[in-house]
């Protein structure tokens, strides 16, 4: 097996593996066209070998070293996307789960003053827009 | 007594984060403490820490249990001990001011810290990163000597292998906070 068949193996797999996902609603569209995007580049090596072969030679490289410096960019740049996304995903959830705690304790209150005096119900809201925001750097 | 439940274990800084929020939400409170419930901190200390804090007028006060040898004093082992040193020194170099228990988690905040607590937190191993910010944004931070015990109960959230996590993380913190902007917060007392 030659490169260039390894090379439009590996695309139209990551093709098929990438729609298939999209389609199950595990991947979201934002995601896929990145994806999508890389399978393309595989299969352009797969199809024209010329074209990666002429980029390779004027940097002095081998064709498959080439096809392994192009790929580790491109996998390089999304997973430091990845993990710059998880940082905020993390940050938001730690966020609601301080705001569910804060409204539970204060409706917990509410309710016992409820039970005993006056009705003050209404302040449970407040929480929520005094606390910081959801989103915050 | 008011207890805050968070729903998952989100580490010790989310934790300590939703109470300088409550105090937020609440507002009517000058002063809040940050005390260990394990049995390490003596609940007399929290009356020198306040004082201090009026007395001198300070944002943050730190219980340290070096600034003075006090008789049976819990002091940590000898491997903690090289580790605190070491933060003692990264925090004096890029400061420019001497602390003596950066990982003290006896602490009483004034309005100008605990607002800023609310709003920024280190997720894990808090202590040290935020008493770096609170030193390189001029906060006015004293220092009062106690004695802390042995805890009673449950286990350090540093264990042997996380120790090396927990000095890497933590310095590389520190660093990557002194290149930051000095941020200017409105004086509230």
């Amino acid at each position: 097996m030659n490169a260039e068949l390894f090379m439009l193996i590996g695309g139209v797999c990551s093709f098929v593996l990438t729609l298939h996902w999209v389609r199950s609603r595990d991947l979201r569209e934002k995601y896929a066209v990145g994806w999508l995007g890389l399978a393309v580049i595989l299969l352009f090596c797969g199809l024209f070998p010329r074209l990666l072969m002429s980029m390779a030679d004027a940097s002095r490289l081998s064709y498959p070293a080439a096809v392994l410096f192009v790929a580790l960019t491109f996998v390089y740049g999304f997973s430091f996307s990845v993990s710059v996304s998880m940082t905020r995903q993390h940050r938001t959830t730690n966020r609601l789960l301080q705001k569910i705690a804060l409204l539970e304790e204060r409706l917990a209150r509410v309710e016992v003053g409820d039970r005993s005096a006056g009705n003050r119900v209404s302040e449970t809201a407040k929480v929520a827009s005094e606390t910081p925001d959801l989103v915050e750097r | 007594m008011h207890v805050l439940h968070l729903e998952e274990n989100c580490g010790i800084g989310v934790a300590v984060q939703t109470g300088y929020m409550y105090a937020v939400a609440d507002g009517g409170f000058r002063y809040v403490i940050q005390f260990d419930a394990d049995g390490q901190h003596d609940a007399a200390s929290v009356v020198d820490l306040t004082r201090a804090c009026d007395d001198h007028s300070l944002d943050l006060c730190v219980g340290s249990r070096f600034l003075e040898t006090l008789p049976d004093g819990f002091r940590s082992t000898l491997l903690r001990r090289v580790g605190i040193r070491f933060f003692c020194g990264l925090l004096g170099l890029l400061s420019g001011v001497r602390v003596t228990d950066p990982t003290s988690g006896l602490r009483c905040a004034a309005p100008a810290v605990w607002r800023r607590f609310a709003r920024h937190y280190p997720d894990d191993y808090p202590e040290p990163e935020s008493l770096f910010w609170c030193l390189r944004n001029r906060m006015r931070i004293g220092e009062i000597p106690v004695r802390m015990h042995s805890r009673e109960s449950g286990e350090s959230s540093i264990r042997r292998v996380a120790s090396v996590y927990y000095m890497t993380k933590v310095t590389l913190a520190v660093i990557i906070d002194r290149l930051r902007a000095e941020e200017h917060t409105v004086d509230e007392r």
